[in-house]
């Protein structure tokens, strides 16, 4: 009798697998970097074990309504119409909070839903009256998701861009964000990884429409009670994107080799959605 | 009756000694009334050959983007021309292009094929898609505000 067996092969997983089999996708999103360097067992949670938070500060679900009323903005003007009234975006901005109030969100201390609300309404007017809610060039993208092998060895980065704009000799991502106060250039300094990443996913396009240059910025509106909206750029150079390539490279062999350590801090411990996990955790 | 034959065909040159090519043949039936109004019949005779050499065109665009050496359709871009990759339109202009059609009544894959000669939105380059946009814009009452540009 002759048995017979399926031919195998062997194949070594690509990047790309092997973060589908460690974290469910087979990407790595600049979020997921910055919550790995931030605290790596927090990143463990979130993204490996798949744990609920906690919690979900107030900060982050007002940044992410205020940047929803940001984006209808933007998509009004993109599809020639008007742009919208104040109550509109501040109508846009109660959806979003609702959608994202599905986990308890903490106040802080001086906080109210109603005090919040009055703050996004200042912020939404400041952004109105700005001169940067009307673009100089062709919108080419709203909340446009990107997605590119960045880093040879390690998985594609996708992520979401606020704002894709091209004019006669630039493509420039913007990104939207909500400060307490006005950003200087550390901080400009401190937000610019996820955005050279980006960059890096916009370059072919970029090339494709006349070898454009890749400018990134950042649109800051303050909440603070006279509220800003300004505008940082950066012209990305070959040594940052060469550095932040090199800490992507680094962040994905840690996450690979199981290196998930809590990374003490008073700033992120006070806020962090997983502090009771924390505390349970034995290695 | 009368017959009409035309045919095109195209080759094109590849990286690495490479070549692309396609050919076309196209026969059409005609009335003989036509032989007598020879305007009219040249009328119909370029109108093959335009058809004839659209869908050359057509197939090697085609065999561009989903040949080797090529990006994956994923990443919207593909080979081109050999001087720079073509890239396609982001999904927020195909978005785009779909919502002001709509508001403006219009077949929004049927303006793009008349257009840019193209089967559905998803085939528009990057700046096809920006060019539509503007198009379309001037066609529509809010462009008065100057919101978008």
């Amino acid at each position: 009798m002759i048995a017979t067996s399926p031919a195998r092969t062997s194949r070594t997983p690509s990047p790309n697998q092997r973060a589908l089999a460690l974290t469910g996708r087979d990407y790595l999103s600049p979020s997921a970097i910055s919550s790995y360097q931030r605290c790596p067992l927090q990143f463990r949670f979130r993204y490996i074990d798949n744990l609920e938070p906690e919690f979900t500060s107030s900060s982050l679900v007002f940044g992410g309504s205020i940047h929803s009323a940001i984006e209808h903005h933007f998509r009004l003007l993109f599809e020639g119409r008007p742009a919208p009234s104040v109550d509109e975006l501040v109508g846009v901005y109660d959806d979003a909070w609702t959608a994202r109030s599905d986990t308890p969100v903490r106040l802080g201390k001086s906080e109210t839903v109603e005090t919040l609300r009055n703050l996004a309404r200042r912020m939404l007017t400041a952004f109105q009256v700005s001169e940067l809610s009307k673009l100089d060039g062709r919108l080419l993208g709203v909340e446009e998701e990107l997605r590119g092998s960045v880093v040879p060895g390690c998985p594609d980065v996708l992520g979401r861009v606020d704002l894709l704009v091209h004019d006669h000799d630039s493509v420039q991502i913007i990104d939207f964000k909500t400060s307490r106060s006005r950003w200087s250039e550390f901080d400009v300094e401190l937000a610019s990884a996820q955005q050279l990443l980006y960059a890096e996913l916009v370059a072919p396009l970029a090339e494709a429409l006349g070898d454009l240059r890749v400018e990134i910025s950042w649109i800051v509106l303050t909440k603070t009670k006279s509220p800003s909206v300004e505008r940082h750029t950066l012209t990305p150079d070959a040594k940052q994107v060469a550095r932040t390539k090199l800490i992507v490279r680094r962040v994905w062999d840690a996450i690979e080799g199981g290196n998930f350590h809590p990374s003490p801090s008073a700033m992120s411990c006070s806020t962090c959605a997983f502090r009771n996990a924390c505390r349970a955790w034995e290695g | 009756m009368l017959k009409l034959h035309v045919s095109s065909s195209k080759k094109i040159g590849q990286p690495d000694y490479g070549s692309l090519g396609a050919s076309v043949g196209l026969e059409l039936e005609l009335d003989t009334a036509l032989a007598s109004d020879p305007d009219a019949l040249n009328g119909r005779v370029r109108k093959l050959f335009d058809l004839a050499r659209q869908a050359v065109e057509h197939e090697l665009q085609g065999q561009q983007r989903n040949g080797p050496g090529s990006s994956a359709r994923d990443n919207r871009t593909s080979g081109g021309n050999g001087d720079r990759p073509i890239r396609y339109a982001t999904a927020s202009q195909v978005r785009a292009i779909r919502a002001i059609c709509g508001r403006l009544k219009l077949d929004a894959d049927r303006e793009a094929n008349q257009r840019f000669n193209v089967d559905d939105l998803d085939e528009l380059t990057l700046a096809q898609a920006s060019t539509m946009i503007d198009d379309l814009k001037s066609l529509t009452t809010a462009d008065r505000n100057g919101g978008g540009r």
